[in-house]
């Protein structure tokens, strides 16, 4: 089975309907670049969910890790930002590694 | 040893050998072609012989040359280039080479010439006794059943010692033979040429398509079968794949492969045996390449799963960050291009820049930003399976 390229695809750049409709007739047989597209958006939404804790982490000069724990427990990056300063979030119990490498 | 001088001349030379030239002509050709033969020929022999003494005679009668090649014309001695050899010599050495030498030039050239007058007659037989199935490659099978049983055997039947209603008779018989014995082995029961016999034309020149068309043709729908059989037997379809897909694909592999490498067929097994071979090698090699080597059988999300999946499914499981973080440390410690494509991928994401600035980042277009990741993302994932067992179905 020839398998065409499905990570333009998977990243949501901007493709003819005819090339929509050609991978996702291919994506409906074929288990295995159903597993790459997830493959990509698993880890281009992961990503750039950091990406954002980050900025925000930044903005508010408040700790990654805490923006991460309160995002576990269901606080949306929004919330976070739209918190009041009195309400600083609290410190995390168990720190997690973020996906990105870390900048030097 | 006796001192040795240049006869006088030519013919003197000629008289004083003839007899004893003669007799070995006839020693010579009643060897090769028989008595008939030499009853036949012998005078003939014996005047080229002569012929060729005479005109290639000079002063000298040891004629060195000849020994050596008789094409080389016998060069003349002057008395400071006597041989030292002895009158024996030259007699049991010169003379007999060169008789040996006309007289199997000339039965060569007799039996040609022979062959050349009956060819026709064994060529418009052969063509009217060729079954039906082997007509269009009549000049293919002429040429063949000519050589291999014909023109081989031509030498031992050692015609020019033959009257012509001798040849004429051993050639019908031994047509009979060739018709009854080795064309019923060219075809099936059908009536159709055999695959070997398809395989022997497709592979002997480009003239012979239609043999390799009516070989694909008769191994198409068997080719699926044996490959389905297969698939079937050892559950070679992947889970990722549909069966049918999966049997037509491997099938079609087959096909390619066995016109690929048809000249590799050595005849020593049946042609069928040969392609079961290549079904086997292709059904596992197609399982393998989708699957690959590992032993557990991979799952994967469904089609309907797929679309229940979020646009952008984030990571939560903390361990599948881990290992995910490994798998990039992992492909990142390839550096060059992977480390490049990986800032492209960090900064299209993490840092959420367009495509555009990316591109002017790191110096490169926005065409080959995007041909670096559809590399690349295949890459990661293949790190994630073979070294860390997990795809994106697991994350």
């Amino acid at each position: 089975m020839k398998h065409p390229d499905v990570t333009a695809y998977a990243q949501f750049f901007p493709l003819s309907a005819a090339e929509i409709a050609g991978i996702e007739k291919h994506l409906k047989r074929c288990g295995e670049c159903r597993d790459l597209v997830l493959f990509i958006r698993k880890i281009n939404a992961t990503l750039r969910q950091e990406g954002r804790i980050d900025r925000v982490a930044k903005a508010l000069r408040t700790d990654i890790d805490d923006i991460k724990r309160e995002m576990r427990l269901g606080t949306s990056i929004d919330e976070v930002i739209n918190r009041p300063p009195d309400r600083p979030v609290k410190p995390t119990a168990h720190p997690v590694q973020p996906v990105s490498r870390a900048k030097k | 040893m006796a001192e040795l001088y240049p006869e006088p001349s030519a013919w003197v030379a000629w008289f004083d050998y003839q007899y004893r030239i003669a007799s070995l002509v006839k020693d010579k050709l009643t060897r090769k072609s028989g008595p008939d033969g030499f009853n036949k020929y012998g005078a003939e022999v014996v005047d080229k012989v002569k012929k060729y003494f005479l005109s290639n005679f000079s002063k000298c009668p040891w004629m060195e040359d000849l020994v050596q090649s008789r094409s080389a014309k016998v060069r003349s001695f002057t008395k400071t280039r006597k041989a030292p050899q002895s009158e024996a010599f030259w007699w049991e050495i010169s003379i007999p080479s060169l008789v040996d030498s006309l007289v199997e030039d000339f039965v060569k050239s007799e039996r040609k010439r022979l062959w050349e007058a009956h060819k026709a007659i064994v060529i418009s037989n052969l063509n009217e006794a060729l079954p039906a199935a082997v007509r269009p490659f009549e000049s293919y099978y002429t040429e063949f059943f000519l050589s291999k049983f014909f023109l081989r055997q031509w030498d031992y039947w050692i015609p020019e010692g033959r009257e012509t209603e001798q040849l004429e008779e051993w050639l019908k018989t031994d047509l009979k033979k060739v018709v009854t014995r080795e064309f019923p082995k060219l075809i099936n029961d059908k009536g159709e040429l055999i695959d070997e016999e398809l395989v022997r034309l497709a592979t002997s020149g480009a003239t012979h398509e239609a043999a390799s068309v009516q070989l694909m043709e008769r191994y198409t729908p068997k080719i699926k079968n044996l490959v389905a059989g297969i698939v079937y037997k050892h559950g070679l379809c992947p889970p990722s794949q549909d069966a049918p897909s999966f049997i037509e694909d491997t099938a079609q592999n087959v096909c390619l492969k066995i016109m690929a490498n048809l000249e590799s067929y050595g005849h020593e097994q049946p042609f069928e045996h040969w392609v079961a071979r290549i079904c086997n090698n292709e059904s596992f090699a197609g399982h393998r390449d989708i699957v690959g080597r590992a032993k557990l059988p991979r799952v994967f999300v469904t089609w309907e799963e797929f679309l229940q999946q979020a646009p952008s499914p984030v990571i939560r499981n903390t361990e599948h960050r881990d290992i995910l973080k490994k798998a990039i440390d992992k492909y990142i410690e390839q550096g060059g291009r992977a480390k490049k494509s990986w800032d492209a991928i960090r900064l299209k994401y993490f840092e959420d820049l367009d495509v555009e600035e990316i591109a002017v980042r790191l110096n490169t277009t926005e065409g080959y930003f995007r041909k670096m990741l559809s590399h690349d993302y295949r890459e990661l994932r293949r790190i994630g399976l073979d070294d860390f067992g997990f795809s994106g179905t697991d994350l």
